[in-house]
């Protein structure tokens, strides 16, 4: 019997290992479990870039957790977090740095240091993949470990690398262009450190979301020549199976028309994309759908938005006058609006731990 | 520190209630100024500060922003050495003006004028005049003046000097100048030379692992020239002539934030000419001045091309003053202003800009042998005509140890060239439809003099102020492009206190001199809702205070500069106040022909950690060590 009992929990045990994926990151079950972090850039070459916290309990914002609880300042332009193992990686774009905290009660954790203009972070076997846009022109990704924080190696990828996700085992990148054009998505493989392949998608790739059916969908921003508007280069929608590489579908958005965002909803099965100078409007937009809405669901102009993964609200974010205090409105899923707060300076987009 | 509070309370009070004996009739109430400079004669009901000798003296091979620091002026610099600017009065660093020789020196492209690159030993005079002046020098004067004199050298016997001097951080300078001739024709240069590697120690409290390191990217390097020339035409007659060659080479400083060394760099390049006739005579006086101001500002980026920004203006001012009766005259004036620019940012090659001003000033004094009262407009003309701005000074001696002042003056600030010009790109656009700023400004001050047991000379002044701009502009992103785009639309305001109190004592080897002053500044701008801000301008301190004593024992001297600034904002975050004090000790050897000064600084005195702008780190206790010597030509 105890051999049976032995087996039965060896097997059970490797069962719930292995139901844990790379995906599975440890949820923060602490101060800061239940709400959403709002990321504040902050204005350029004054670090006073803050995180914010809503709760949802209380239905109040938090004002800056991380100088509150380390005594000291954040950074300049707060460019993006993710959370990886309960820890929250804090990418202080014009600081050079990366900043760790423990996700569940923002205390200081580390720091990865002498990066070239980081952006966005995602992670793969212990391993930080940092997307770099270095001098603005030749874009690289560092890779650092999560336990050092030490960077161990960096690698060209191309021009202005922006956002990046593990899929499949491969790390997959959007040159956004940086101050230049690019038109490639980059897969690269951790295991040999070698750019694996590029695809070529649409005008300056920013960001990417995978649906329920697996495929990739890449928001491409376009092009904006400011001294002719007539040079402009369109704006798309680009759809990748992300087993044969092959681009699938092109919705061109518009040619004077320059989005930088892109979500998925609850129920992965419609995407949003919005927010960025001058674009109007959060839209909406079905994976089955053969054209594009004729109208957005959320009219405005924001700087950011996010949506809830758990309940498919949609966070839009205004910057105001991009040196006082910014708005954050939550939307539903269908665009009615909930509610508003005063927020820090520049917000740009929420992180939910949960 | 503690006793700081103390001491500022009662050298106030020890002056004010004049119980000392009162000075005799023959003194005049402009007598605190013994040479009067244009300024001074047209700065009715303001208050003008000058800084002593001694401050001047003992800060020879130091720059600009220190000095006014010691005088204490609101300066904020990026770091030691850094890209340095000065607001008087509350609100922006574009309504203080900065004048040599009667000579605006505000970039026509950003309106403002790099105090860094000023060395301290090329002046001879320097001022702080408070409050408006619109009408006396036209657009930006808006709440204040700083005056920096350099022609006093022809009131100097012959004289050759040299003052070399070393001190912490890889800071070395060597300035040098001489003045010969006599009192009809004198000429004279000043050189200077200074490099520092401002790498000093720091502990950086916005680091994860709280390191003390080595600041980085703080480097500078500047030399100057000035030639000058002083020419008696006739016996009414004088032309002086000034030229000013300056370069001045700064590494941004790194941030403390940043995990990596700033690699950024900015020269700035000045060329300034200046000449001036003035004729006087009993029933009139002429003067004539013609200016050329070239400033050129180069920004390396290692991640961008070099930016070239530059600006030339040709300044053409004259006057004339008419003595009407014994006391009163009126005075007419003209000033034609050329301005030029090239900037890479700008949506026209070379854009250019005609500014041409009349003014009027009608002044009474010595009514009753008590008053002055004076009043004046002006009138410029852009591509548009500026609204007319008026002011209006009064001073009143109340009894021998009182005085009462008051000014108002309404004031304006034409858009600069950034703003007209700057062309569209993704981010930023200019408005050539812009406004000129307006406001007006007013003060009431009471000034106390006595000389105590014949012995101590006191004086005390206490002043209110208020300040109000409208129209004023503000860049702001456009609600739908995103865009940021200059735009008339915020107003400020600053109203305050100001307290000064200065005593010298002369003994038979024994000299002290006291200067305290105290500022409470309530400034507040108008945010984009309507609604006034809860908190003043970027960097304004509500308080500021600065206490300066020196001691002169036959040829010793010992010097300490204890200078407050209270809580200030950046963006809405509060920031900490903090003190920081100087001390100096000076020998000096005189022969016949031959002046020895050996003088150590002791800055930071106390070694207190703080910063000007946040961030920026700045040095901990340092040293200079400074030898002048001093060569006449007759004992």
């Amino acid at each position: 019997m105890k051999k049976k009992s032995l087996l039965y929990y060896t097997v059970f045990s490797l069962l719930f290992f292995a139901a844990c994926t790379e995906d599975d990151n440890e949820k923060p079950a602490g101060l800061y479990s239940n709400g959403a972090f709002i990321l504040h850039e902050g204005t350029f070459g004054h670090s006073n870039a803050t995180v914010a916290f809503l709760s949802f309990s209380t239905d109040s914002v938090k004002e800056d957790i991380f100088s509150s609880t380390n005594g000291r300042p954040l950074g300049d332009v707060l460019q993006s977090m993710s959370i990886y193992k309960g820890k929250a990686y804090l990418v202080v774009n014009n600081s050079n740095k990366i900043e760790v905290v423990n996700a569940d009660d923002f205390k200081q954790a580390g720091v990865v240091e002498n990066l070239m203009s980081p952006r966005f972070v995602a992670f793969y076997q212990n391993k930080g993949y940092v997307t770099q846009w270095g001098d603005g022109f030749n874009g690289c990704l560092a890779i650092f470990d999560v336990t050092t924080l030490k960077v161990d190696t960096t690698i060209a990828i191309g021009a202005g690398p922006e956002g990046i996700a593990e899929i499949n085992k491969k790390l997959w990148i959007a040159n956004g262009g940086g101050w230049g054009v690019d038109s490639t998505l980059v897969i690269f493989d951790p295991s040999t450190l070698k750019v694996e392949k590029r695809i070529v998608v649409g005008h300056n790739p920013q960001h990417m979301v995978k649906d329920k059916n697996g495929y990739l969908w890449v928001l491409c921003s376009g092009v904006s020549d400011w001294s002719n508007s007539e040079n402009d280069k369109p704006s798309s929608l680009v759809k990748i199976d992300v087993n044969s590489y092959k681009v699938l579908a092109t919705y061109t958005i518009g040619k004077n028309y320059h989005p930088s965002m892109i979500a998925i909803n609850k129920d992965k099965d419609a995407l949003y994309y919005g927010a960025g100078f001058g674009f109007n409007g959060i839209w909406k937009f079905s994976i089955d759908a053969t054209n594009l809405e004729s109208a957005p669901i959320i009219e405005g102009y924001f700087y950011g938005f996010s949506v809830n993964p758990t309940n498919g609200e949609i966070y839009v974010f205004d910057a105001k006058d991009y040196v006082s205090s910014g708005e954050m409105t939550r939307y539903s899923a269908s665009g009615q609006k909930i509610k508003s707060y005063t927020v820090g300076i520049i917000p740009k987009a929420a992180v939910f731990p949960n | 520190m503690k006793y700081f509070w103390v001491i500022l309370f009662f050298a106030h009070f020890a002056c004010s209630f004049g119980f000392a004996e009162g000075i005799d009739s023959v003194y005049n109430i402009d007598a605190v100024h013994v040479t009067k400079p244009r300024f001074e004669v047209l700065s009715i009901g303001t208050q003008v500060q000058s800084l002593d000798t001694f401050i001047l003296r003992a800060g020879r091979n130091l720059a600009l922003p220190e000095l006014l620091t010691y005088a204490g002026l609101n300066v904020n610099n990026y770091g030691p050495g850094g890209l340095s600017t000065v607001s008087v009065r509350g609100l922006s660093a574009s309504h203080t003006a900065v004048v040599w020789e009667e000579i605006n020196l505000q970039s026509p492209m950003n309106g403002q004028f790099n105090l860094s690159v000023v060395p301290a030993c090329f002046l001879d005079n320097a001022s702080i005049q408070y409050g408006g002046s619109g009408v006396n020098y036209g657009s930006g004067t808006m709440t204040g003046i700083v005056h920096l004199g350099s022609s006093g050298f022809i009131q100097q016997p012959n004289h050759i000097w040299v003052s070399p001097s070393l001190g912490s951080f890889g800071n070395k300078s060597m300035g040098v100048g001489f003045k010969m001739g006599n009192n009809r024709l004198a000429s004279g240069l000043k050189v200077f030379f200074q490099e520092s590697d401002n790498d000093f120690p720091f502990k950086n409290t916005a680091d994860y692992y709280q390191r003390t390191i080595r600041q980085t990217n703080a480097g500078m390097k500047q030399y100057g020239f000035m030639p000058q020339l002083f020419f008696r035409t006739s016996n009414r007659s004088v032309l002086k002539a000034s030229c000013w060659i300056q370069h001045y080479g700064k590494d941004i400083q790194t941030m403390m934030t940043s995990s990596n060394p700033n690699l950024t760099h900015q020269d700035d390049d000045n060329f300034l000419m200046n000449v001036q006739w003035k004729y006087v005579d009993s029933a009139v006086v002429f003067s004539i001045r013609n200016a050329y101001v070239y400033n050129k500002i180069l920004y390396f980026d290692p991640s961008q091309e070099a930016t070239n920004n530059n600006s030339r203006s040709y300044v053409t001012e004259l006057e004339t003053r008419l003595w009407f009766l014994k006391n009163q005259w009126i005075q007419v004036g003209f000033n034609h202003t050329y301005d030029v620019a090239f900037s890479e940012g700008y949506s026209t090659d070379k854009p250019t800009r005609n500014r041409t001003a009349l003014f009027l000033q009608y002044k009474v004094e010595n009514i009753g042998k008590r008053a002055n009262f004076m009043i004046g407009c002006r009138q410029e003309y852009v591509t548009y005509f500026v609204p007319i701005v008026y002011s209006a000074g009064f001073e009143y001696k109340i009894s021998q140890y009182l005085r009462f002042s008051s000014n108002f003056s309404k004031n304006y600030r034409i858009p600069t060239l950034n703003d007209l010009f700057w062309k569209e790109d993704a981010f930023a656009k200019g408005n050539p439809n812009l406004k000129p700023e307006k406001g007006w400004s007013g003060e009431v001050s009471l000034q106390q003099h006595a000389v105590v047991w014949g012995l101590i000379n006191l004086e005390s002044s206490q002043s209110f102020f208020y300040n109000y701009i409208s129209n004023w502009i503000i860049w702001q992103p456009n609600e739908i492009s995103g865009k940021w785009q200059p735009v008339n639309k915020s107003k400020g305001k600053s109203e305050g206190f100001e307290l000064k109190v200065k005593s010298i004592c002369e003994l038979t080897n024994f000299r002290t001199l006291t200067t305290v002053s105290y500022q409470y500044t309530h400034a507040r701008t108008l945010q984009n809702n309507g609604v006034w801000s809860n908190y003043p301008p970027d960097y304004v301190p509500i308080y500021k205070a600065n206490l300066s004593q020196a001691f002169v024992y036959k040829n010793m001297t010992l010097g300490y500069i204890h200078n407050y600034t209270g809580v200030r904002y950046s963006l809405g975050k509060r920031l900490p106040d903090f003190q920081v004090a100087d001390l100096f000790l000076g020998i000096t050897f005189n022969t016949s022909y031959l002046k020895t000064n050996l003088q150590l600084r002791i800055n930071n005195l106390w070694n207190e950690l703080y910063q000007v702008r946040q961030y920026y780190a700045m040095p901990m206790r340092n040293y200079l060590l400074t030898l002048t010597l001093d060569f006449s030509a007759k004992p």
